[in-house]
């Protein structure tokens, strides 16, 4: 078990001092949600309606954005062979660094939500539950992330592939998500899919360190 | 043990290439005379429906099409798994290959969806409608799994991580589709369209079977051309290098 | 055919158009490929019973 948290204290170290990863996530997922306002136009009931949208279709992008740092460096420095190599099995190493990188850019998005909401009109009410659907979210998204980054790792021109390859993946979280955030908004109730998009997030805890350690092992080998 | 020596035998990249040179013709013709019948049945011989009018014709495309568009991606990740656990190259090849062709029928089935609401519904495209939308999200998944493909040099490396990507994915499939279905209650459209789709007429089952099957035996024989092409053409690299280095 | 023709048309032409496409282009690979391989494994040959004679 100290190995598992030797990994994620390794990546949280490392992103601190590289730094500007969750200023990064953070930045580019207000920026994207600004624009919209001026796409959609400034009416606030427009606005409040696209907003529940608008937050996760932003979140979702600038998780995606994040994930090239997943595995590549580590590959890239060779640090990922001697991971492998360690006794803890490579799917718990997996799960170290997607919780790592959830730390580094998942939770700044959570804490940034309520932000983007004040600018998008979404009603106070709704943030509660906007907070604790993005809590429910959030880590799937790391999650399935990680199997798109660990498929392409060690392959050169293979980021540009990995939104057509999660992307798709992350329609159901999506889905649920905005229709937490929405339901609250309406004051309608939302305990199915936050239920839903808890589900969501414990079958990727399942599947994707699993597929993900599967895929590692093809650019390590 | 038996399975994989009954397995293997079919497995051997020559006997396959003899069994399917010997089954093609076969599946060639009955691909051609299930058409034929079929677009019969589908354009000439049923009645139009009292409700959909002539447009229920289209359904004769639009179910077989989608109905393949599944049945092929499930075929691949089995294919894939088989590839996977056993390092079968035929495996690899067969999933590989089962791709385009399935794109192919996804594609069919949207054109065909959006060709049948667009007198019914007022628009080419409508999110509404549960079946539509999972099949575009369909599409994006065989987009991802060929363009996987492209990106790896090393053939081997390409197959693994298709093949992982294609389990995911089949994983997948019914969580989006449940999903989608969901959202769908969430937004019921204005439309005369029910959740459940148009009922079915017997007079509708015939030309429906026969399609089915020509889109059947249209996949079995495009699926052999391709896999036997591929066999070949890993042959002529191997020759090449023996040439090279010979 | 009732108001609708068009749209009927429409679908079985790109049913048309797709399904033979496919067949064509997978057909035209195989064929490739075969005469490919039929050309260099004689090649070979040759230069067995060149290296035997």
């Amino acid at each position: 078990m100290s190995a598992f948290w030797g990994v994620v204290r390794r990546d949280l170290l490392i992103a601190r001092r590289q730094g500007g990863s969750s200023l990064l996530a953070v930045g580019f997922f207000v920026v994207v949600a600004a624009l919209f306002p001026f796409a959609v136009g400034a009416d606030p009931a427009t606005l409040r309606g696209v907003a529940p949208g608008v937050i996760w279709v932003s979140a979702l992008l600038a998780t995606l954005l994040s994930l090239d740092r997943l595995f590549q460096a580590d590959f890239e420095d060779g640090s990922l062979d001697v991971l492998a190599l360690s006794p803890l099995p490579l799917f718990m190493t997996v799960l170290a660094k997607v919780l790592a990188h959830w730390l580094v850019v998942g939770l700044p998005l959570v804490i940034a939500a309520p932000l983007v909401g004040v600018l998008l009109n979404l009603p106070l009410a709704a943030f509660p539950v906007l907070l604790g659907a993005a809590l429910l979210g959030t880590p799937a998204l790391s999650l399935i992330g990680a199997i798109g980054a660990a498929l392409t790792a060690g392959v050169r021109r293979g980021g540009v592939l990995v939104p057509l390859l999660v992307l798709p993946l992350y329609i159901p979280t999506l889905i649920f998500g905005v229709a937490a955030t929405a339901a609250a908004a309406d004051g309608l109730p939302v305990a199915e899919p936050l239920m839903l998009l808890a589900s969501l997030t414990l079958m990727a805890l399942v599947v994707a360190p699993v597929a993900s350690a599967g895929a590692l092992r093809l650019a390590l080998g | 043990m038996t399975v994989m020596s009954g397995w293997h035998r079919f497995a051997n990249p020559t006997r396959f290439s003899r069994l399917s040179a010997r089954i093609l013709p076969w599946t060639l013709a009955l691909t051609l005379v299930l058409f034929a019948a079929g677009l019969y049945l589908a354009l000439v011989a049923s009645p139009p429906d009292a409700r959909q009018g002539e447009t229920v014709r289209i359904m004769y495309l639009h179910v077989p099409a989608a109905w393949m568009a599944l049945f092929v991606y499930v075929l691949l990740a089995v294919f894939s798994g088989m590839g996977y656990i056993w390092k079968h190259p035929l495996a690899d090849i067969a999933a590989k290959n089962c791709a385009p062709i399935g794109a192919g029928f996804t594609l069919l089935a949207l054109v065909t969806g959006s060709l049948w609401g667009a007198p019914m519904w007022g628009t080419w495209w409508e999110w509404g409608d549960a079946r539509l939308t999972s099949f575009l999200i369909l599409f994006f998944l065989y987009l991802g799994y060929i363009a996987l493909w492209q990106v790896f040099e090393d053939p081997e490396k390409a197959a693994r991580a298709a093949a992982i990507l294609a389990m995911v994915g089949l994983i997948n499939i019914p969580v989006i589709h449940f999903s989608v279905q969901w959202w769908h209650t969430l937004h019921q459209p204005a439309s005369v369209f029910r959740a459940g789709g148009p009922t079915i007429d017997s007079s509708m089952l015939w030309p429906l079977f026969v399609m089915l099957g020509a889109f059947k035996a249209y996949f079995v024989t495009v699926l052999l051309w391709r896999i036997r092409a591929e066999v070949a053409e890993r042959r002529v690299r191997a020759l090449q290098m023996m040439q090279a280095e010979a | 055919m009732g108001a609708h023709a068009a749209y009927v048309w429409s679908a079985y032409a790109a049913a048309g158009l797709i399904l033979p496409v496919m067949a064509l282009a997978s057909l035209l690979r195989l064929r490739g490929a075969l005469r490919r391989q039929a050309a260099l494994e004689a090649d070979l040959d040759a230069m067995r019973a060149d290296g035997d004679g």
